[in-house]
């Protein structure tokens, strides 16, 4: 059977569901609206515009919705703007019908009864299309599915191609080191003396190798790589061997020069060449394109390329699965019916996959995942999502995903390792440029230091 | 001459002998009640136009077009004019600082552009005035681009401008107090500085090609001389270079003391924004959406328009164009290059103030729907009256049909009794002119008889003979009670059955006695008697 009449029946089977769970009491001549904020920004906006107007004008003209984007923010901003409603603040806005979130937020919003869950809009037979372990994430304290997962993404290392080339053949490092985090740590440190040997008369000058968006995820996985729990609901394991380990293939480049330790996304570096390789979101893909910029406004035509997460030394292949979803706000029975069916259209395979094949994201039907990828990975032109969505496949065949708990206290906790992880490498690489210590003399005071905080 | 074919044949052969003969009477009263049905049938349509009944839609429809458009050019011509005042304001104050900060390099703003290296200093201390704009208004960003670029010595030089373009990406719904900041464009080091995001868009300088927001703006100011009021200029919506989305662009000249014109600055509308604000409010018309755009020879713009609307009815393909049909019961019509027609109604946007160098460019607000829809609407709107119509009209030749057959069929029965001889069989039939006939020509048969009767009977009595003769002479009406008289009846009976008063059978009695020269009922009987006996003798013979 080809795999386009595999799509058709499976479009028309989740038609049929989307038509034979209805409720009835909406009319299409007097169509409920329902709001919606998403992340979705950029090329995605575009992608995500397209599709809504698609569901407005068949299924929603139909049976009587209308999905009106109010506002495309950032995961933090939103979240920021959720938070201020379910507090009740003074100006706050009102709370759309339908909003991206991750757990962690969604654990909030259905604490303060903002959000609804799904599980009831959804038959056993229609639950078994999705990925299991995406709805799993979705699910909250009391088991019930509270974030529909639409897309969802990964973390992988982004490469500036041309420039480690360049770096490779005059230091003789290969892209074998970037495997594991050790050997990104090693390469870092070369790539740092290297840069620095380019201008002999101005000293101190090398350039970061790497930088990681989130040092927090990279501490979670990398235990978890080793067999380790890192995050308790009320503390971060910091004391164990494991992350003395990942402490040591950490801050050490970062104290050398060989890490940059920034308030700024990964991407923005990447794109002014200020590093050339970087741990990220699948869906960052979409802040690389295929030049960079200097700073004398000059430009460099590169490639970018997509290697699957870096293990450290003697650890199990893990990597994080990322992406939040759609929650459902608590309103009228026909609001939230409306909402769950445009949920239900969009993950189709059909939509789901030309979502992700101009995002980054990964589909989250099995069948999507399973029988159109490849099919997707042919037809893209992008050839950087093209590059990605081969190493998400390759990842997705030998990794194992960790799902974050959704401890209260694991927002909290994220932020203040995030602070003083970056606080304890920005003073120990000030400690070695000023007083020419020993990085590793150096390491060895801050981590007695940073373990208690 | 061969035969018809069967069903055609039976046709043919009934019209040749209806052009001989005529049409029925049961035909001719059917036409008559069809004539009477169309007649009744025009004037209720007459009535049902005349009171707009078929136009109710369309004219609740005119007045959804007028509401929408009245509130969103309202608006439109609010916010945007609020926005031109802003973006004057903040060309006046970036202008100013810049002179100043320039004043400190020991520079003249004429200097800037040979000067590069202080493109980055310069913008920095202008990021503060920048934010506090967009924090104010409502925008979906703020720019200043300079004229100078920051490596002149680059092929692309002559494109590039140094700048800032601050986004905000959360302009309408959320809480304008804490915005959401991103660059789209400007040094990196100011986003570090600022703490600002870049978004994937980013540049770090603005691309000008001749004819854009840049040039038209900074053309605007070189060629006149008026006031800065009178300089700002209207970018229609499009997309800017390496940009995501398409916008509309507030540009206000930076003109130093000494005329120098430094850049140029103002505020971005994002289609994203121009949505939000102006789709259309839940209607039936769930298609319809606004537009604003460049009017230019009776024809708007729409590859240059923002539009606001939940669907994509908008035309589609960048460079669609609109041309105005004249209105039609005060809904316009417009129709795109590809055929596309769209009912609607616009209405002339005013952006720029008198004497302005700009005031030539014409814009244009407009609430539309695909005439599609509304011919759909308007359909199904009027479909149960037509249906109504309909019916009624089959009901009415129906029962055309039944009265004309209902009507005729006493008639028929009548003359086929006439023609078969039992005109005594007649019953009434409660139509006068018929059973007047019918009894008249029973009458005439029986009298018919009497005389057959009466020569026979000439022998026997002269005084019958007279009797018989003066039978002939009573009127109709005389000679029905004389009738019910030979059958038997009483004239109380006859009273009934001819439904007459008791006065008016003693006056038929009084005339019937004289013509026919009795003094008596029991005398007119004697003779009846006489008459019957005699009748009754010659059929005994006969048998």
């Amino acid at each position: 059977m080809s795999k386009k009449l595999i799509q058709i029946l499976f479009g028309l089977i989740m038609l049929l569901s989307i038509a034979g769970c209805g409720n009835g009491k909406l009319d299409p001549k007097n169509p409920v609206t329902i709001t919606m904020w998403h992340n979705y920004g950029g090329q995605m906006q575009s992608a995500m515009d397209e599709l809504i107007e698609e569901f407005n004008s068949s299924i929603g003209k139909q049976k009587g919705i209308i999905v009106s984007v109010t506002s495309v923010s950032a995961s933090r901003d939103i979240q920021e703007k959720l938070f201020m409603i379910a507090a009740g603040d003074p100006g706050a806005p009102a709370m759309p019908d339908l909003v991206t979130a991750y757990p962690k937020t969604a654990l909030f919003l259905s604490r303060h009864g903002l959000i609804v869950p799904l599980d009831d809009h959804f038959t056993d037979r229609e639950m078994k299309v999705y990925l299991p372990q995406f709805i799993e994430e979705g699910r909250l304290y009391d088991g019930k599915l509270y974030v529909f997962p639409i897309a969802k993404s990964t973390e992988v290392l982004f490469l500036n191609q041309t420039l480690f080339e360049r770096f490779s053949t005059a230091t003789g490092i290969t892209m074998d080191s970037l495997a594991t985090f050790e050997g990104i740590a090693q390469a870092a440190v070369k790539y740092y003396e290297w840069t620095d040997s380019l201008t002999p008369h101005v000293a101190d000058d090398g350039k970061a190798f790497f930088t990681a968006d989130s040092w927090f995820n990279m501490a979670q996985v990398g235990i978890a790589q080793l067999g380790g729990e890192f995050v308790t609901p009320d503390h971060l394991n910091t004391v164990s061997e494991d992350y003395r380990q990942i402490w040591d293939a950490t801050i050490l480049p970062a104290l050398t020069g060989g890490y940059a330790i920034t308030g700024s996304y990964s991407s923005d570096l990447m794109r002014t060449g200020e590093i050339i390789c970087s741990i990220g979101s699948t869906a960052g893909i979409l802040f690389y394109g295929d030049r960079i910029t200097y700073p004398d406004n000059t430009t460099e035509a590169v490639a970018f390329s997509t290697l699957p997460y870096p293990v450290f030394a003697g650890g199990k292949k893990v990597a994080i699965q990322r992406g939040g979803g759609l929650c459902v706000a608590r309103s009228t029975p026909e609001k939230e019916y409306a909402a769950t069916l445009f949920l239900k259209w969009l993950v189709q395979p059909r939509q789901n996959m030309r979502f992700v094949s101009s995002t980054g994201y990964l589909p989250v039907t099995k069948a999507a995942f399973e029988k159109f990828m490849e099919q997707e990975i042919a037809r893209v032109e992008n050839t950087n999502i093209k590059e990605l969505l081969k190493t998400v496949m390759q990842m997705y065949a030998e990794y194992a995903f960790l799902i974050p708990p959704n401890y209260d206290s694991l927002d909290e906790l994220s932020k203040a390792y995030e602070t003083k992880f970056k606080q304890a490498a920005l003073e120990g690489r000030a400690i070695v440029l000023r007083e020419n210590q020993e990085a590793s003399i150096i390491s060895e005071n801050l981590y007695r230091t940073f373990i208690g905080f | 001459m061969a035969k018809p074919a069967n069903s055609f044949g039976k046709v043919l052969t009934r019209v040749q002998l209806l052009g001989k003969v005529g049409p029925s009477l049961q035909r001719r009263s059917f036409v008559f009640f069809l004539f009477f049905l169309i007649a009744v049938m025009s004037g209720l349509l007459l009535i049902l136009f005349s009171t707009g009944v078929f136009s109710v839609e369309r004219n609740k429809f005119r007045v959804f077009l007028q509401n929408e458009l009245g509130h969103a050019a309202q608006s439109v011509e609010q916010e945007y004019g609020v926005l031109s005042i802003e973006g004057v304001l903040l060309a006046e104050r970036l202008s100013k600082q810049i002179e100043i900060t320039l004043d400190n390099f020991g520079l003249d703003p004429a200097d800037l552009k040979n000067n590069p290296q202080y493109l980055e200093p310069l913008l920095g201390q202008t990021v503060g005035l920048l934010k506090a704009a967009l924090e104010k208004n409502k925008s979906s960003g703020v720019f200043l681009t300079l004229n100078a670029t920051v490596n002149p010595a680059l092929i692309t030089a002559e494109s590039s401008r140094a700048g800032l373009f601050l986004k905000n990406m959360e302009p309408n719904v959320i809480n304008i107090t804490f915005p959401t900041i991103r660059l789209l464009k400007g040094p990196i080091s100011i986003a570090r500085q600022e703490d600002l995001d870049l978004l994937p868009q980013w540049q770090m300088e603005f691309s000008v090609q001749p004819g854009d927001f840049f040039f038209t703006t900074i053309n605007g100011a070189t060629e006149s001389d008026l006031p800065l009021s009178r300089l700002y200029y209207w970018d229609p919506g499009c997309l800017m270079t390496d940009c995501y989305n398409k916008a509309m662009l507030l540009c206000a000249p930076l003109i130093a003391s000494n005329g120098t014109i430094i850049g140029v600055c103002g505020f971005e509308v994002s289609a994203m924004l121009f949505k939000l604000q102006y789709t259309p409010a839940s209607s039936p018309y769930i298609r319809a959406f606004t537009m604003l755009a460049p009017l230019v020879d009776n024809t708007l713009d729409a590859s240059r328009a923002l539009y606001a609307g939940h669907f994509a009815a908008a035309p589609s393909g960048d460079d669609g164009f609109l041309s105005i049909k004249n209105p039609v019961e005060g809904i316009a019509s417009y129709e795109s290059r590809e055929g596309i027609l769209y009912s609607g109604l616009h209405q002339d946007i005013n952006l720029y103030p008198k004497g302005s160098a700009f005031s030539g460019n014409q814009w244009a607000l407009a609430v539309l729907i695909p005439n599609q829809d509304l011919a759909i609407k308007f359909i199904r709107q009027n479909r149960p009256i037509q249906i109504l119509l309909l019916a009624l009209f089959i009901f009415g030749v129906g029962a055309a049909a039944l009265l004309s057959r209902r009507h005729v069929a006493p008639v028929v029965d009548a003359l086929r009794k006439v023609k078969t001889g039992k005109v005594t069989h007649h019953k009434k039939t409660n139509i006068q002119e018929i059973d007047d006939l019918m009894a008249f020509l029973a009458t005439q048969d029986e009298s018919d008889a009497l005389v057959v009767q009466t020569e026979e009977m000439a022998q026997i009595s002269p005084l019958v003979q007279s009797f018989v003769k003066n039978v002939k002479t009573l009127s109709p009406a005389e000679r029905s009670v004389f009738d019910l008289y030979l059958q038997g009846y009483t004239a109380k009976e006859i009273t009934e059955k001819l439904c007459i008063s008791i006065n008016t059978i003693k006056t038929h009695n009084k005339r019937i006695y004289n013509k026919l020269n009795v003094s008596s009922r029991k005398e007119l009987l004697l003779y009846v008697k006489m008459i019957q006996e005699r009748k009754d003798k010659t059929a005994d013979d006969a048998n």
